[in-house]
C-alpha cells in the first residue's frame, strides 16, 4: 500500500521501453563515446571487446539487476529504497548510507559533467561557424581559458537538466528520453553512415575489432572491468531511482540485458563514427576531450560539409550528456520530494543550484583556478572526479552487490525477479555474491593505490 | 466437435506455415549479410567478388519476388496492375544483373536498395497482404529493411575512397 502511494507521488514509466530508454540514456554518456573506442583500440581491439563483454556479464549486469530489484521493491528514491529493503530483510536501516553515497556521488559528477557538456553545446556553435583560420587546439584553448564562456554554457546545460527533472517522471524524464534517445540513435547511425562513405572505415574496423591477444595484460583486464562498471551508471543511485518507476510486470533480467547491450552497441557505433574520420585525416587516435574537441574539430575543419557534419556530431554528444545528467539529478530530487520537504520543482531548483555552484569551481579549474589544488595534486575538477568516480561509485557498487548477495531476504529478491531460469538465477547469485564485489573492490583499490 | 478439431488443425498449420516462411526468409537473408560484411573485414580483391555475388543473388531474389504476383488471388482488386508490376520487378532483377556485368556496380547497388524496399510497399498495397496475420507483416517489413541495409552497406564500401576496389 505504501509502495503504491510513493509510486503515485513520483509517477511511473509508461510502457516497458521508457525504462529501457531512460536507463540506456543514463548509461550512454560522454565516457562511452570518447572513452570506450580508444580503450578498445589500444588494448587489443577485439580481444578487449571480448573481455569487456565478459565483465559486463559478471560485474555490470549483476549489479544493475540488484539496483533495479531494490528500487522497484520499494518504489522510492535510493536512500529510502535502501532503508526500506534493509528493514524488510531484518537488517539495520544504516544501509541507507549506500543511497546517500550514490546521491552525493551523482551530484559531484553532475557538477563537472555539466561544465564538459556545456563545452559540447558551445562546440555546436563553434563547429557550425568555424572557418578553419584558427587551429582546433587554439580554438579549444580559447574556449577553456574564458571563465565567462564556460560558466555561460554550464548554466545553460544545468537549466536544461533542471527543467526536465522538475517536470516529473512521466512528463519530464519519460517524455524527454522518448525524444532524445531515438534522436541519439538516428544521429549515431547517420554519423556511422557518413564515416562509412567518407572515412577510412577499414582501418577503424581493424583498430577496433582485430583481436590482438599479445596486447592483453592484467592492466587490460582491469581497464575492461572499470569500463564495464562505470559505463552502466552503477553505484550512483540512478538505476535504482529509475527502477523505482518500473512497472511491476516488466522482466528485470531481460530489461537489464537490453540496457547493457544497447549501451555497448552505442559505444561501438561511436568508435565506428569517430575513428574512420580520424584515420582519414591522418590524426592521432586518442580519447577524452582532446579527441572530440581538438582532433574531431580539426577533421571537420578540413572535410567537405564539415560545417554541417560537425554541429550534428556535437549535438549527438550533447544529447548523450543530457540523457545522463538528468539521471544524475533525479535521485536527489526524488528523495527531497518524497520526504515532503520540498515540492519536486523546488527540489530540482535547489539541488541544481548547489550543483551549479560546485560546477563553478570545475569551470574555473580550467583557467584562473588551474593552480589551486584541493586533494593532493589535483585541481578542483579532478578532485571532484576523484571523490565521485574513484571512491564513492566503486564503494556504492560494491556495497549494493554485498547487500543483495548476502543480506537481502531471498524471498524479496525472488518476488521482484519473477520467473527465471534456475541456472541463470544461480549464476546471477554467484556473481553478485562473490565475483562482482571482489572485482569492484579490485577496481577501487587499484584506483586508490 | 470434429469441425472444431479441423479448425484448430487449420489454424495450427497456418501458424506453422508462417513460422516456416519467416525462418526460410531469414535464412535467405544470410547471404545478403555475409556478402555485405565480407568486404569490410577482408578488403582487397575479394571485396569486389563479394559485392558482385550479393548483386547476383539479389537479382535472383527480386526476380523471384516479381514472379510471386502470378500466384496471388486472381479475383482481387487491381490484379492486372499487380501482374504488370510483378513483370516489372522481374525485369529489374535482370537489369541489375546486366548492370553488374557491364561494371555499373554502384548503380546496380542503388537500384537494389530501391527495388527491395519499393517491392515491399507494392506488396503491402495488395488486398491479400492486408489479410495476412500481423507476424507475417512484421516479418516482411523487417526482411525488406535488412536487405536494403545490406545493399546500403555495400554501396558505402563502393563509394568510400579508401575501400573502393576499383580505385
Amino acid at each position: 500500500m505504501e509502495i503504491q502511494k510513493q509510486l503515485k507521488s513520483h509517477g511511473a514509466w509508461v510502457g516497458k521501453w521508457t525504462f529501457i530508454l531512460a536507463a540506456t540514456g543514463s548509461a550512454v554518456g560522454l565516457g562511452n563515446i570518447w572513452g570506450f573506442p580508444y580503450k578498445a583500440g589500444t588494448n587489443g581491439g577485439g580481444a578487449f571487446v571480448l573481455i569487456y563483454l565478459g565483465c559486463i556479464v559478471v560485474i555490470g549486469l549483476p549489479i544493475m539487476i540488484s539496483e533495479i530489484i531494490i528500487g522497484r521493491r520499494s518504489g522510492n528514491s535510493p536512500i529510502n529504497a535502501m532503508r526500506k529493503v534493509a528493514i524488510d530483510s531484518g537488517h539495520s536501516s544504516a544501509w541507507q548510507f549506500v543511497g546517500w553515497s550514490g546521491i552525493f556521488a551523482g551530484a559531484l559528477i553532475l557538477s563537472f559533467y555539466s561544465v564538459i557538456a556545456g563545452i559540447c553545446l558551445n562546440y555546436v556553435v563553434i563547429a557550425a561557424s568555424s572557418s578553419g583560420v584558427i587551429s582546433a587546439s587554439e580554438e579549444f584553448s580559447n574556449v577553456i581559458s574564458s571563465p565567462i564562456n564556460l560558466l555561460f554554457w554550464h548554466t545553460i546545460f544545468m537549466v536544461l537538466t533542471a527543467l526536465i527533472v522538475a517536470a516529473g517522471v512521466k512528463d519530464g524524464i519519460g517524455r524527454m528520453v522518448k525524444i532524445l534517445m531515438p534522436m541519439l540513435g538516428f544521429l549515431m547511425i547517420f554519423m556511422v553512415m557518413y564515416s562509412m562513405i567518407n572515412g577510412d572505415f577499414n582501418k577503424a574496423m581493424t583498430f577496433l575489432f582485430a583481436p590482438d591477444f599479445s596486447n592483453v595484460t592484467s592492466d587490460t583486464v582491469l581497464q575492461a572491468m572499470g569500463q564495464a562498471f562505470f559505463s552502466l551508471s552503477l553505484g550512483m543511485g540512478s538505476i535504482m531511482a529509475y527502477g523505482a518507476y518500473m512497472p511491476k510486470d516488466q522482466d528485470v533480467t531481460s530489461t537489464s540485458f537490453t540496457v547493457a547491450s544497447l549501451d555497448t552497441l552505442i559505444a561501438i557505433l561511436a568508435g565506428l563514427a569517430i575513428f574512420p574520420i580520424i584515420f582519414a585525416f591522418n590524426l592521432e587516435p586518442g580519447s577524452g576531450p582532446g579527441l572530440v574537441f581538438v582532433s574531431m574539430l580539426s577533421a571537420f575543419n578540413q572535410m567537405q560539409f564539415g560545417q554541417l557534419i560537425g554541429p550534428l556530431f556535437f549535438i549527438l554528444l550533447s544529447i548523450a550528456a543530457l540523457s545522463s545528467s538528468i539521471s544524475l539529478l533525479e535521485p536527489g530530487v526524488a528523495y527531497l520530494s518524497e520526504e515532503g520537504v520540498l515540492s519536486r520543482r523546488r527540489a530540482a531548483e535547489i539541488i541544481s543550484f548547489f550543483v551549479w555552484l560546485l560546477g563553478v569551481g570545475s569551470a574555473l579549474s580550467f583557467n584562473i583556478w588551474s593552480d589551486f589544488h584541493l586533494i593532493s595534486e589535483r585541481n578542483f575538477l579532478d578532485s571532484m572526479d576523484f571523490l565521485a568516480n574513484q571512491i564513492l561509485l566503486p564503494l556504492g557498487g560494491m556495497l549494493i552487490a554485498i547487500f543483495v548477495g548476502w543480506f537481502m531476504k531471498e524471498s524479496l529478491i525472488k518476488d521482484e525477479i519473477g520467473a527465471i531460469n534456475p541456472v541463470i538465477y544461480s549464476l546471477w547469485r554467484f556473481f553478485v555474491k562473490f565475483i562482482a564485489p571482489t572485482c569492484v573492490a579490485y577496481i577501487f583499490l587499484s584506483q586508490i593505490f | 466437435m470434429s469441425l472444431d478439431v479441423s479448425c484448430a488443425r487449420k489454424i495450427k498449420e497456418k501458424m506453422n506455415i508462417n513460422t516456416i516462411k519467416s525462418t526460410y526468409g531469414y535464412i535467405g537473408f544470410i547471404p545478403f549479410a555475409f556478402f555485405s560484411i565480407i568486404p569490410w573485414i577482408f578488403g582487397g580483391s575479394i571485396s569486389q567478388t563479394a559485392i558482385i555475388f550479393q548483386l547476383a543473388y539479389g537479382s535472383i531474389i527480386i526476380t523471384f519476388l516479381g514472379g510471386m504476383a502470378w500466384g496471388w488471388r486472381d479475383n482481387q482488386d487491381k490484379q492486372i496492375f499487380n501482374l504488370s508490376m510483378g513483370i516489372f520487378y522481374s525485369l529489374v532483377g535482370c537489369s541489375i544483373l546486366l548492370l553488374t556485368y557491364f561494371n555499373y556496380v554502384l548503380l546496380a547497388l542503388l537500384i537494389s536498395v530501391v527495388s527491395f524496399q519499393s517491392f515491399y510497399y507494392f506488396e503491402r498495397s495488395t488486398q491479400d497482404f492486408k489479410k495476412r496475420d500481423e507476424d507475417y507483416k512484421k516479418f516482411r517489413k523487417m526482411l525488406s529493411l535488412l536487405v536494403a541495409i545490406s545493399f546500403l552497406i555495400s554501396s558505402a564500401y563502393w563509394i568510400n575512397p579508401y575501400s573502393n576496389p576499383i580505385t
